[in-house]
């Protein structure tokens, strides 16, 4: 039942997306079936869980009721894919030039399947997750898969595990739960592993489609080497999710001009509002970028996309989540932390010693892409401010909020900054990369433009 | 290279470091005699300041939910858990807690007394 439950908001999810990722109309089709589900899944299962949500608070979430909606939303979705199927020309990759592609595509099989078996372990000797995982997200599930009121202790103030976080990954696996009529690990890790394989293909497939395989293929060898970011795959906390709604958002948004795709790029950005805080600034930064960058035009579409997430993501936050404990001190505390040399100091030496630990030796990700830019060199025909001041801004949010943390410094860094790197990361790789000179054009401009550049 | 084989070491000599799984069943008695509604305050031997110490108190919200259980000796009922062997009901009397049933390896169930 887990599985089927999982499956009815995979299908919803896809056909929802089916506009913009035609895979009928893809070259070669797969690679489109790909993209489909790799952002298709995740939007389903995000929508999903907003639907839990609500029927929860208004006390009306059975398991007949949850079944009922799940397929009603399915039908849904199969409607705006008839209705909305663009009937554009083919899809098609541009043609590889690199004769080195066939070895450098074994070299990342290779280490993508290290990397799979090593969860795949690491996910088996551990099915309650990391201590994240049972001691906040699948508790707080816990709570909402919980009979009468219980849901209500997901947002207790008495919780110290965070409670004014966003529900996302904790309804997901309270619906799952629900709807199979058991509390299982399988639904928990299920979708940990679900998230991981789709922030890793949204940056293959965006790649490919967008710059052709040399790139996709080059862009897997820091991702495989990537030790911080495998390490939570299977940790069933919430920053994997995050990075996936993350990439899917810049990707559409960077690359796709029409009106369908950048409306699925408010939606995935809302729902990574929904599903932590850090979230909910990349949202904001994102819609504020586009609009700076691109214009109202293009930033209009996004916010119709984003709108009923937010509208949900706003009414937990106003209604129900309770003050941030980030936001305990007291204001004239701030100017002291803030003009701390010591404090930065602390900061900067704890954030480069997790990015040391990003990965091991001369496999380090970091050294992987210092390489290959080196050898191939960067773009110079397009504006890369777009993607890097987001990036940059949201990189310099996670360091304000150090910078004002009322809990321990050190503890605080030490305990979240290789997370947050990994939200990030296959953002930042999809930045990089489509920024390399590896592959010229871009088959990723959408049904609806002939535009292919990326500003 | 070196991280997978380091990883795949580590979960194969600690293949669940904070011992959720065998944990869990402690807790189940508890779980099968208090209701789901109820919320249970927490006093243990170990600090909260500790990693075992905060280590056990949520594992034991976790095995607990959907139930609360709140990290301080508050509340009508109040959960013991305890790692050493102590008068549990001395314990309790100096907070005003009464040891209502002792479920073994250091889990009690107080009720308050006044």
């Amino acid at each position: 039942m887990t599985s089927l439950a999982l499956a009815l908001a995979v299908a919803t999810g896809c056909c929802l997306l089916s506009p913009v990722f035609p895979p009928g109309r893809s070259r070669p089709a797969w690679l489109g079936w790909l993209l489909l589900f790799c952002a298709g899944a995740p939007a389903g299962i995000g929508l999903e869980s907003m639907v839990y949500f609500l029927l929860t608070w208004a006390g009306a979430a059975s398991a007949a009721l949850l079944w009922g909606a799940s397929i009603a939303l399915l039908a849904a979705g199969a409607v705006i894919a008839r209705r909305y199927a663009p009937a554009g020309e083919a899809i098609e990759v541009p043609a590889n030039q690199n004769r080195h592609l066939w070895w450098m595509a074994l070299v990342a099989a290779a280490g993508l399947s290290l990397a799979a078996v090593s969860v795949a372990r690491t996910a088996s000797g551990a099915p309650h997750g990391d201590w994240d995982a049972w001691a906040m997200w699948n508790l707080r599930a816990k709570y909402l898969a919980g009979p009468d009121q219980s849901w209500r202790n997901s947002v207790s103030r008495d919780l110290q595990s965070w409670p004014d976080y966003p529900l996302l990954v904790p309804a997901s696996v309270a619906r799952l739960w629900r709807m199979a009529g058991e509390i299982s690990t399988t639904g928990p890790q299920a979708l940990s592993l679900l998230y991981t394989t789709c922030a890793v293909g949204l940056v293959f497939g965006l790649l490919a489609m967008a710059r052709g395989w040399t790139a996709a293929v080059l862009s897997m060898l820091p991702m495989a080497a990537s030790a911080n970011f495998w390490s939570q795959a299977s940790a069933q906390y919430s920053d994997i999710p995050l990075s996936a709604y993350m990439a899917g958002a810049l990707g559409l948004a960077l690359l796709r001009q029409d009106r369908a795709s950048l409306m699925a790029a408010g939606l995935l950005a809302s729902m990574a509002a929904w599903t932590k805080n850090e979230g909910a600034v990349y949202c904001a930064l994102l819609l504020a970028a586009v609009f700076y960058f691109r214009g109202k035009d293009r930033a209009r579409p996004m916010l119709i996309g984003a709108l009923p997430g937010l509208l949900v993501v706003a009414a937990f936050k106003l209604m129900l989540a309770p003050r941030s404990s980030l936001l305990a001190d007291p204001i004239a505390s701030l100017p002291g932390k803030l003009f701390d040399p010591s404090r930065w100091m602390t900061i900067f030496s704890l954030v480069a010693d997790e990015i040391v630990n990003m990965g091991i030796g001369v496999g380090h990700p970091l050294l992987i892409l210092a390489a290959l830019i080196l050898a191939f060199g960067m773009r110079k025909d397009s504006d890369w401010r777009f993607p890097t001041t987001l990036l940059a801004l949201q990189i310099g949010a996670y360091l304000g909020v150090y910078l004002i943390t009322p809990s321990d410094v050190r503890w605080h860094v030490g305990s979240s900054f290789g997370r947050l790197l990994g939200q990030v990361w296959p953002s930042i790789l999809l930045t990089v990369f489509l920024a390399m000179q590896v592959q010229m054009g871009s088959a990723l401009a959408g049904p609806a433009s002939k535009s292919r550049s990326v500003r | 290279m070196d991280f997978y084989q380091l990883a795949a070491e580590a979960r194969l000599h600690a293949p669940d470091p904070y011992l959720v799984a065998t944990q869990l069943p402690r807790y189940e008695p508890v779980r099968l005699a208090v209701g789901e509604g109820v919320q249970l305050g927490y006093l243990s031997n170990l600090g909260f300041e500790s990693t075992r110490g905060s280590m056990m108190a949520y594992l034991a919200q976790y095995a607990l939910a959907p139930r609360m259980l709140v990290f301080k000796p508050a509340g009508e009922w109040v959960l013991g858990n305890f790692t050493e062997k102590l008068d549990y009901a001395a314990k309790g009397k100096e907070l005003g807690l009464a040891v209502v049933q002792d479920f073994g390896d250091g889990l009690i169930l107080y009720r308050r007394t006044k």
